[in-house]
């Protein structure tokens, strides 16, 4: 998956969580409907951290080629 | 010379060149301002614009008369390029460029920033350094630019029409870190106006300090007073989503807690009724497996996660397990006879043999009255038709149930 598709995602996953949260807060549910939105909610969770711990911040550069398209390329900042 | 005065008769010719007189109370001067003098002018002078011209005063031969030929020509009072400034605004607002309406949201957690600034100032380096400290998981994608001198506006211009082709940015940061007036110019050029209005892709402005304004900051969908805080704008604080997470684990454990012991205490009715011990030991196994997730859930709302995740999927596949509260919540019953063993078919059931049903909710105390050995009659969705069972209460449920 891109990253674009991935993060774009991160902004339903929340309100899943958060509506997850609601609904067992709110309604009165069967234990078994609980349980299942619980682990619903532990996974949004855990995959949300996740997200947030993502990896050490990359700089790239984007270069459009002659022939048409992009490439992108690692960025040094303090290259001056 | 210099000559001060004020314009009349203004012409800009066809052939690029402009013809008016400098007046004052007393006395007028012809004045002609040559196409290749006049090219550069920032602003369009009109009749009745106060003007400083410099310039050499020569005879016009056919009609004798003394002209200024100007080679500089300067607003007097403002200054040249606030002056053409105000009249890019003045136009470009009248086209509704800058209407609030047409001011396109942030999205809220970007994968991808689009920056185009110029690769060595302090502003790149001040939005890298923000974005990493703020939320590393966002990819930073530069489109190195000229942001002063000549050309530098098309550069601009250039590079944020390449994020739009581009297409994976979702929102772009557009500046430079503080100069002069001069040195900002390229920000207040009618290219980069357009380029943003034309951008499909969300565009911050963050052009110079706090104080200055430039026609970028009109036309884009969010302005900045500084790069760092356009940073700022582009990207959610990982932290706070972080604590937004953990403080919905720590909602949902607190209720799944509560249901959970609540479902317990109604386990405890069927236990002292009828000790089925292995309904009780599988109801013990949930409890500790939702005990289990509960750690799991408080271990989520520390750091440290990837450790925890593998353990986690090992939880969950036993809680995927038989459930026995939530197959009888389900519409299911447990049934035993006298002799308290359970049954899973018909073949050993007597007609008139006195069952027990567990339900969710109690138990029923029921005679057979007739033995249908084919199943087929159960309902696709694995509830059991109401006319499966028949049977005749016997006596008052016992135990605790609600």
């Amino acid at each position: 998956m891109s990253p674009k598709k991935k993060q774009q995602d991160f902004e339903q996953l929340y309100a899943r969580l958060e509506e997850i949260v609601s609904s067992l807060e709110d309604e009165q549910l069967p234990l078994e409907s609980s349980i299942e939105l619980f682990t619903e909610g532990v996974e949004l969770a855990l995959e949300a951290r996740e997200r947030l711990e993502g990896g050490e911040q990359k700089v790239r550069q984007l270069i459009e080629k002659l022939e048409g398209g992009f490439e992108l390329e690692d960025f040094q900042p303090d290259a001056e | 010379m210099w000559v001060e005065g004020e314009i009349s008769n203004f012409t800009h010719h066809r052939s690029g060149h402009m013809y008016f007189s400098l007046k004052d109370e007393q006395s007028t001067l012809r004045c002609v301002f040559f196409k290749q003098n006049n090219f550069r002018l920032a602003f369009e002078p009109e009749s009745g614009m106060k003007v400083l011209a410099f310039g050499e005063l020569s005879v016009y031969e056919p009609s004798g008369q003394y002209q200024l030929k100007v080679v500089r020509l300067k607003p007097f009072g403002i200054g040249e390029l606030q002056l053409a400034f105000e009249h890019l605004k003045e136009r470009l607002a009248a086209e509704g460029i800058f209407d609030p309406e047409r001011k396109r949201p942030l999205p809220g957690f970007p994968a991808t920033v689009g920056v185009v600034t110029s690769a060595t100032g302090a502003a790149v380096r001040d939005i890298i350094s923000v974005i990493s400290r703020r939320c590393p998981p966002v990819r930073i994608v530069l489109c190195p630019v000229r942001v002063q001198g000549d050309g530098a506006a098309e550069e601009i211009a250039r590079g944020i029409e390449a994020f739009g082709r581009w297409g994976e940015a979702d929102v772009l940061i557009v500046g430079r870190g503080g100069g002069s007036t001069e040195d900002l110019w390229a920000f207040n050029e009618e290219i980069v106006a357009r380029a943003i209005y034309d951008s499909p892709v969300p565009v911050i402005s963050a052009v110079g300090h706090e104080t200055d304004f430039t026609i970028a900051d009109f036309v884009a969908d969010m302005r900045a007073p500084t790069p760092s805080a356009a940073a700022e704008f582009a990207v959610p604080a990982a932290a706070e989503l972080t604590a937004g997470i953990s403080s919905l684990a720590g909602r949902m454990t607190r209720v799944i807690r509560d249901e959970f012991e609540r479902a317990w205490q109604r386990v405890d009715g069927y236990e002292r009724g009828m000790s089925p011990r292995r309904l009780a030991q599988r109801l013990a196994n949930q409890r500790n497996r939702v005990q289990a997730l509960v750690r799991m859930m408080a271990a989520c709302q520390h750091a440290n996660l990837s450790a925890n995740a593998a353990r986690w999927n090992g939880i969950r596949r036993e809680l995927s397990a038989l459930n026995p509260a939530a197959v009888l919540q389900r519409g299911f019953a447990v049934v035993r006879n006298e002799s308290g063993e359970l049954l899973r078919n018909t073949g050993r059931v007597r007609l008139g043999e006195l069952l027990e049903l567990i339900l969710a909710g109690g138990k029923l105390g029921c005679r057979v009255e007739r033995i249908d050995s084919d199943s087929a009659q159960l309902a696709t969705d694995g509830r059991l038709p109401d006319q499966f069972i028949h049977a005749r209460h016997r006596r008052p449920v016992r135990g605790r149930s609600k």
